[in-house]
């Protein structure tokens, strides 16, 4: 009996070992990295969800160099310095013959941001199934990497003009070298795709005030690191030429402000170019967080000495302690010079810190406020996106398109309370019950009234135009004898604005490009870049001009 | 090992040795016996130049010529030497000069890149133009080039190669022009320059360095500094030297600009007035004399070619002795400008309510001139009746002038009735005291570019600083008592 049970516990043990064996596999096998998070384990709580969303934003950044040479040194603003006559991609860029195996123009960082955008995407998608994160931070987290997916979208659209457009979360960079997996599709296509998922976004606004995104990292408020849907949507409204959805969408931005006037100063002056608190350019630059940077920078992401990517500006732009390969135009310079001040002091004094002089060559200044060539390694600086003059010149371009050429008129020069002001209205305690308001449909709709019997201070009586904040005379719009009917002519007067205004903040090649393809007019393209060659003195001026009267040559090649 | 493959090794080996006699060292040694000569032994061994060699051992010259530099030699032949005159024979330091003229650094062959037409230093610290056109050498022509030996080249010139006196030295060694000389000279003037001087310890009181006496001390003339340094070797003037009737005729028609209170400082200031003029760059002869010569203070010259009595080629360049000289009264006696903003820096201290000076501005405005500005200064807003500004305007000839201000008014706006318009307002200048009254007030009438406008005429009695004062209207209403200038000129009447 013993003898039988021995044997027969024998005869098990290996078998129960051999099961024990099979069983122990998958956990004795299968090692988990310790110094590495697994592509599963990655998104466990919405501290993970963070992270990605900075991440993204991280690589991201790599694109600013690309974004400021492409958007700027194919316009009239920016030139090549003889610097860069070793350097054939950016001359390539300059002279608009480039080729396909240009540095600049190769779309793959594009790309490599769009495919991380897809994969966080269908992880927050997995997350909020999984009960991981909450419905509402999923709301805010997936809204703002969708908005930044379609302002790079927008970007190589508008660099690119066919593009292939996707948003399969599985696809891997490498793939799109096999163009022939992923059509390319046309840019107003393009425009369509993304306004349509764009607008179905769940949260329109910036990330609430108590968000665990709003922190402090390397020393700087992350509030203005992330992308302002409303811009996104405003900019895609209005490539697509959807002026009152435009509008609409860059007034829900200026009005970001604050909810209620009882928060007074930034209820008034954020993004509304008040006379309070005006923007700085002195010092408007340096990316300082103070207030007044608060009320003007809708976007702004800043390089440290100490994190990746390096700031790349430092060694396009400076003379001293850089290679200085771009410098600012003789057009651009000169642009500065003609104007004339409201005390008739001529220039205007925005040129004084866009461009300044080192050793005396003019370079960017805007983008060399924090650097000194005695301090090499604090390379401090900012990719400058999106400020609130931006989203006033787009408003007023929408709003005079949108038949509203007074009220244009109004956010470029004089501002909304002497614009809409009743002519007779006496100079000492007026009533304003009646004026000093457009008296129009939304999103056109503007109260700037200022009166203090009865009393009124409107949601935009601090308003005053850009010119005005710059303190230069106003343009004549009722001038006679103007050829050009008055749309044409405060059109014209605001892409002039933006140069004076936003130059080497990278917008210059979309604002020219988005007015050419709307008016059909190649020269009204060519003829600025053309400007800046002649008054370069550079024997390829008519060659460029040429070349740009043909819109096939307004696209970079697309070759990964 | 194969006893083939040993064959080959020793055959390499052999082949090395053999090789280790041949090629380079004999390719590249230097087998030229001149270059085992140094060019003192050259010399000695050329019979046409013997009296050149006697007169190199004379100086010392030889032992010089003995050493490692590399020298260029011009000698000249035992027949050009004959008529050497006896003056400088005599003279051991002019002997020096003579010998040391005909000696360079460095070697120059006939084959050397050089420009058409080079001037090349030599030992005695003058020129020397190498014309390779013409073969020459200070018009000395070269009859045997290229002769060279270890350490330089020696020429065999038909022409000695006499040292000329440099402008200042002409004027000191002649008494053509003894005025001018005379003052000239009064010019030179001894001057301490710390970095050449030895510091021998420190003061233990002051902790200041103490300087060797002796070092340190530099001559100098006010006239190289201000005018041209005619006594410069390096460059080429034409300097005018005036006989002492020019001299007096010129010094008698400015006095009367430099009245002062003494007749010495008159003096001084006249002689100075007249001389400053006299060099000029570039060398002109009294064919190539153009219209006007352009002195260093901007002063056109004109220079009549009958009264060239001598002309004389100096090493750096050309002396005019000249019996009649007029330049131009319009030329000496400049008009003045005063720029309104040239005070604005220092204003605090020229301004009659000091607390007033944040009510003083510059203002720029675009010139008619395309791409240029001008600027002017502005005072508004003061509430002061009788504001003024003052203005020191240095070095005024006595003379007479007529007084012009250059004056816009694109500022005084006011509002009457509800419509604003620029209204003008009265200023005045006031020259010499506060209190004079020679000019009035004036209207400034509205305009938006300068207007210039005559004063009056104003006559100053004493060279030296005038004093003028820009000054508002007796008011204190903003709206009729600001101030503006651009510019206050004074030109004189003849």
């Amino acid at each position: 009996m013993k003898n039988k049970f021995i044997r027969s516990i024998a005869r098990v043990v290996p078998m129960v070992l051999l099961g024990l064996s099979t069983f122990s596999c998958s956990d004795m096998l299968d090692i988990a990295p310790e110094t590495t998070v697994d592509e599963e384990q990655a998104y466990q709580n919405i501290f993970d969800a963070d992270a990605a969303v900075i991440g993204v934003y991280g690589k991201f950044m790599n694109l600013a160099e690309r974004h400021v040479i492409l958007n700027e040194l194919r316009g009239d603003l920016l030139n090549v310095t003889a610097n860069a006559a070793g350097n054939p991609d950016l001359l390539q860029i300059n002279y608009h013959t480039v080729l396909q195996d240009n540095n600049y123009a190769n779309p793959r960082p594009y790309y490599e941001v769009i495919i991380n955008c897809n994969d966080v995407l269908r992880n927050f998608d997995k997350m909020v199934r999984e009960n991981k994160i909450t419905r509402i931070e999923y709301n805010q987290r997936y809204s703002d990497i969708m908005a930044l997916r379609s302002w790079v979208y927008l970007q190589l659209g508008i660099q690119y003009g066919r593009v292939p457009y996707i948003t399969d979360p599985l696809a891997k960079v490498g793939d799109l070298t096999d163009q022939s997996k992923f059509q390319k599709i046309e840019f107003e296509v393009l425009l369509d795709s993304l306004i349509n998922v764009t607008e179905k976004i769940p949260h329109k606004d910036l990330y609430p005030t108590g968000s665990s995104l709003l922190t402090n990292i390397g020393g700087f408020n992350t509030e203005k690191f992330f992308v302002n849907k409303r811009l996104v949507l405003g900019d895609l409204h209005l490539w697509k030429g959807n002026y009152t959805q435009a509008a609409t969408h860059y007034r829900a931005l200026l009005e970001t402000g604050a909810s209620d006037a009882a928060k007074g100063a930034r209820y008034y002056d954020q993004y509304r170019v008040s006379w309070q608190n005006s923007f700085n350019p002195e010092v408007g630059f340096n990316g300082t967080q103070n207030a007044v940077w608060n009320y003007e920078w809708v976007w702004d992401l800043p390089f440290t000495a100490n994190t990746s990517p390096a700031n790349p500006f430092i060694r396009l732009f400076a003379n001293a302690g850089g290679s200085y390969l771009l410098k600012p135009s003789q057009a651009a310079i000169d642009k500065w010079a003609a104007e004339t001040r409201s005390d008739l002091t001529p220039g205007d004094t925005r040129g004084g810190w866009a461009v300044r002089y080192q050793m005396g060559q003019p370079v960017v200044g805007k983008y060399l406020q924090n650097f000194s060539a005695a301090l090499p390694f604090e390379n401090r600086g900012n990719w400058f996106l999106a400020r609130a003059s931006l989203v006033h010149l787009r408003f007023a371009e929408a709003a005079n398109r949108g038949g509203h050429s007074n009220l244009a008129e109004a956010f470029l020069q004089r501002g909304i309370k002497a614009v809409f002001s009743a002519p007779n209205l006496p100079a000492t305690n007026p009533d304003v019950t009646n004026t000093q308001q457009t008296f129009l449909p939304a999103p056109y709709n503007f109260d700037a009234r200022e009166g203090t019997y009865p009393f009124f201070r409107g949601d935009w009586y601090r308003h005053i135009g850009l010119r005005t904040r710059a303190g230069l005379q106003d343009i004549n719009f009722a001038a006679q004898g103007a050829q050009d009917p008055l749309m044409i002519r405060v059109e014209n007067a605001i892409v002039h604005e933006a140069a004076l205004e936003l130059a080497f903040e990278g917008h210059r090649w979309q604002d020219l490009l988005r007015i050419a393809r709307r008016r059909q007019d190649p020269a009204f393209l060519a003829n600025k870049v053309y400007e800046k060659f002649v008054k370069a003195n550079d024997p390829r001026a008519e060659e460029v001009r040429a070349r740009l009267m043909d819109p096939n040559n307004w696209y970079l090649p697309f070759k990964m | 090992m194969t006893l083939y493959k040993k064959i080959l090794l020793f055959a390499s080996i052999l082949a090395g040795f053999s090789a280790c006699q041949d090629g380079w060292e004999e390719h590249t040694s230097l087998n030229d016996p001149a270059l085992n000569q140094n060019i003192m032994q050259e010399i000695n061994t050329n019979p046409r130049i013997s009296r050149f060699n006697e007169l190199l051992v004379q100086t010392g010259f030889d032992e010089v010529l003995r050493s490692s530099k590399s020298f260029t030699v011009w000698a000249p032949t035992n027949e050009a030497l004959q008529n050497l005159d006896q003056t400088i024979v005599n003279s051991p330091d002019r002997l020096k000069q003579f010998v040391s003229n005909h000696i360079s650094y460095q070697q120059y062959f006939t084959h050397t890149t050089l420009p058409a037409s080079f001037q090349i230093k030599t030992l005695s610290g003058k020129n020397i133009l190498w014309d390779k056109a013409t073969a020459t050498v200070d018009a000395a022509k070269i009859e045997e080039a290229n002769k060279y030996a270890g350490n330089g080249v020696l020429h065999i010139v038909g022409a000695p190669l006499t040292p000329r006196m440099n402008s200042w030295e002409f004027l000191n060694n002649t008494t053509l022009s003894p005025r001018q000389k005379a003052y000239m000279l009064s010019l030179d003037e001894r001057v301490f320059v710390d970095s050449l001087a030895v510091q021998t310890g420190v003061d233990p009181v002051t902790g200041k360095p103490v300087y060797d006496p002796a070092t340190g001390f530099v001559q100098q003339n006010r006239f190289f500094q201000r005018a041209y340094n005619i006594a410069n070797e390096d460059s080429v003037y034409t300097f005018i030297m005036l006989t002492d009737e020019a001299y007096n005729a010129e010094f008698g028609r400015f006095r009367k600009f430099f009245a002062t209170s003494t007749a010495d400082s008159t003096d001084a200031l006249t002689n100075w007035a007249v001389t400053k003029d006299l060099a000029f760059r570039g060398v002109y002869t009294k064919e190539t004399l153009p219209e006007t010569l352009i002195s260093r203070s901007g002063v056109q010259v004109h220079i009549d070619r009958n009264a060239v009595v001598r002309e004389e080629r100096t090493s750096n360049g050309i002396v005019l002795v000249v019996n009649s000289l007029t330049v131009a009264n319009e030329e000496k006696i400049k008009p003045i400008r005063v720029e309104g903003e040239s005070i604005f820096d220092f204003r605090v201290l020229w301004l009659s309510h000091p607390d007033k000076v944040g009510n003083v501005s510059v203002q720029t405005r675009r010139s008619e001139v395309a791409g240029e500005n001008y600027r002017y200064l502005r005072a508004t807003g003061h509430s002061i009746s009788g504001l003024w500004l003052r203005y020191v305007i240095p070095n005024v000839y006595s003379t007479k002038y007529k007084v012009y201000w250059s004056v816009i008014n694109d500022f005084n706006f006011v509002t009457r009735n509800d419509i604003r318009a620029l209204e003008p307002f009265n200023q005045r200048i006031v020259l010499g005291t506060l209190n004079a009254t020679v000019f009035p007030y004036k209207a400034v009438a509205p305009s938006s570019v300068p207007v210039r406008q005559e004063l009056g005429e104003y006559s100053v009695a004493r060279y030296g600083n005038l004093d003028a004062f820009l000054r508002s209207a007796l008011s204190t209403d903003n709206t009729i008592n600001p101030l503006t200038l651009d510019y206050l000129e004074l030109v004189p009447v003849f």
